[in-house]
């Protein structure tokens, strides 16, 4: 038996003894040149076949799963799609506080004036609360610029999240499902609400005095993280 | 069961990936957003290590978790809004293969705007190879698909169940029909070579000094 398939095997009798789960990087870091390629190719084919691991609610707790269970879970009733849970991520592995994000944005957007404006509508972008439909292109192309994705993806990631139609009334998720007699029928969820928001509402204090020009900014700004829907267009 | 009942964690746990997106999407239909996220940590903590470590073999350590978050919220999105193509762990691969690509695009381009050392700062190569590229994550990545794919769904069976299920040849000779214990080996010893010949091909090719 070769080292390589000795370590694989190893490696899989770690990983279903139930525990914590095993560590590739001990494994592979045993090998050099082509047998350690040989190695990560082995274990990702095999991770990428291997069934969820079982539920255990401390491990669940100490892991990254559980925040992003929660931020999952707000992402599915937002009107910002899953930017709840992509935005800070993607800020934090382009390594910039929100403060340091918003900077280059404002930047970016020409409004640099306004950049206190500017951090409330991002701040809403990854909480959720600002209505993904509103911001426009040239937003998100900044902002793709910034965190290093492209403003498709966020512009996808930012739809709300509503399941395909159901034919025939019957389950919207029956094409991923398997048959189970528990679960004949899923009802639609409930429709899309209206979001009924103003830019108004993130002005929770007054645009700060400043020259006729910085003044009109903020209007800008508004148009720009709120004007698409009102508009039809990035 | 006309009207699913929440259920706890232990028989959310025996569900197949598929019926507890669909058993997470009745319970937000019918309001039950406590059930709802309880089935959705138990569909994101049995993937979550998982995914980890695959991007943990390709990715600087700094990286890992949100990445990992990243890829996840991919895969619930498709999962929930119905653009995701076949089984929930086959799309899940298909997004770890296209986001680890990503980074390195990235990379590559951040590495035209930056000083290498400053980008090397901070533990930030992959702890298990530091000279891969974004050429080569796809190439290794074509490898193993290649030779998947060139073999029967018969052969490719028994790689599955003798290498990655890391089982005897008896399970693979019982489920593969006309499959002996001698030829289910000469499969595997194949695939391993060819594996190696490959990787070995690709080095070369990397590295002619």
């Amino acid at each position: 038996m070769s080292t390589v398939e000795r370590l694989l095997k190893q490696f899989i009798a770690a990983d279903r003894n139930g525990g914590d789960a095993p560590d590739p990087a001990a494994y592979v870091k045993q090998l050099t040149g082509a047998d350690r390629e040989e190695l990560i190719v082995l274990i990702d084919a095999y991770l990428a076949r291997a069934p969820r691991r079982a539920f255990d609610r401390d491990a669940f707790a100490a892991s990254g799963a559980s925040a992003l269970t929660d931020d999952l879970q707000q992402a599915l009733d937002s009107d910002a799609g899953t930017w709840p849970a992509l935005l800070p991520r993607l800020r934090h592995r382009a390594r910039l506080t929100r403060a340091q994000l918003v900077s280059r944005l404002a930047a970016a957007l020409g409004v640099p004036a306004q950049e206190h404006t500017v951090h409330r509508y991002y701040h809403a972008m990854e909480q959720g609360t600002l209505p993904a439909d509103g911001v426009t292109d040239r937003v998100l192309e900044a902002l793709a610029a910034i965190v290093g994705t492209t403003a498709d993806t966020l512009r996808r990631a930012g739809e709300r999240i509503t399941p395909p139609p159901a034919p025939g009334g019957h389950a919207a998720f029956a094409r991923h499902a398997r048959p189970d007699p528990a679960y004949p029928s899923f009802a639609a969820p409930p429709a899309m609400s209206s979001p009924g928001f103003h830019a108004s509402d993130l002005r929770a204090t007054p645009t700060p005095a400043g020259t006729p020009d910085e003044r009109s900014t903020a209007g800008d700004v508004d148009a720009l993280f709120t004007g698409r829907r009102r508009s039809g267009r990035g | 069961m006309a009207s699913p009942e929440p259920l706890p964690e232990h028989v959310l746990d025996g569900l197949t990936d598929e019926e507890l997106i669909a058993y997470i999407a009745a319970m937000r239909s019918r309001g039950n957003a406590e059930a709802a996220a309880t089935g959705l940590g138990v569909l994101v903590f049995g993937h979550w290590e998982n995914v980890r470590r695959r991007v943990a073999l390709r990715v600087p350590p700094v990286e890992v978790e949100d990445l990992t978050g990243e890829i996840i919220t991919s895969a619930v999105r498709s999962a929930f809004d119905g653009t995701s193509e076949g089984e929930f762990i086959v799309w899940l691969g298909t997004i770890v293969k296209r986001r680890i690509a990503d980074f390195y695009r990235l990379r590559e381009r951040r590495l035209d705007t930056a000083s290498l050392d400053s980008i090397a700062e901070g533990g930030r190569e992959p702890a298990t190879d530091g000279e891969i590229d974004l050429g080569g994550y796809l190439e290794v990545q074509a490898v193993i698909v290649d030779l998947l794919g060139s073999r029967s769904d018969a052969h490719r069976r028994v790689i599955e169940i003798m290498v990655f299920d890391d089982l005897p040849a008896s399970p693979a000779v019982a489920e593969v029909d006309g499959m002996t214990a001698a030829n289910a080996y000469q499969v595997v010893t194949r695939f391993r070579a060819e594996l190696r010949r490959r990787l070995a091909e690709r080095d070369a090719d990397a590295d002619p000094a």
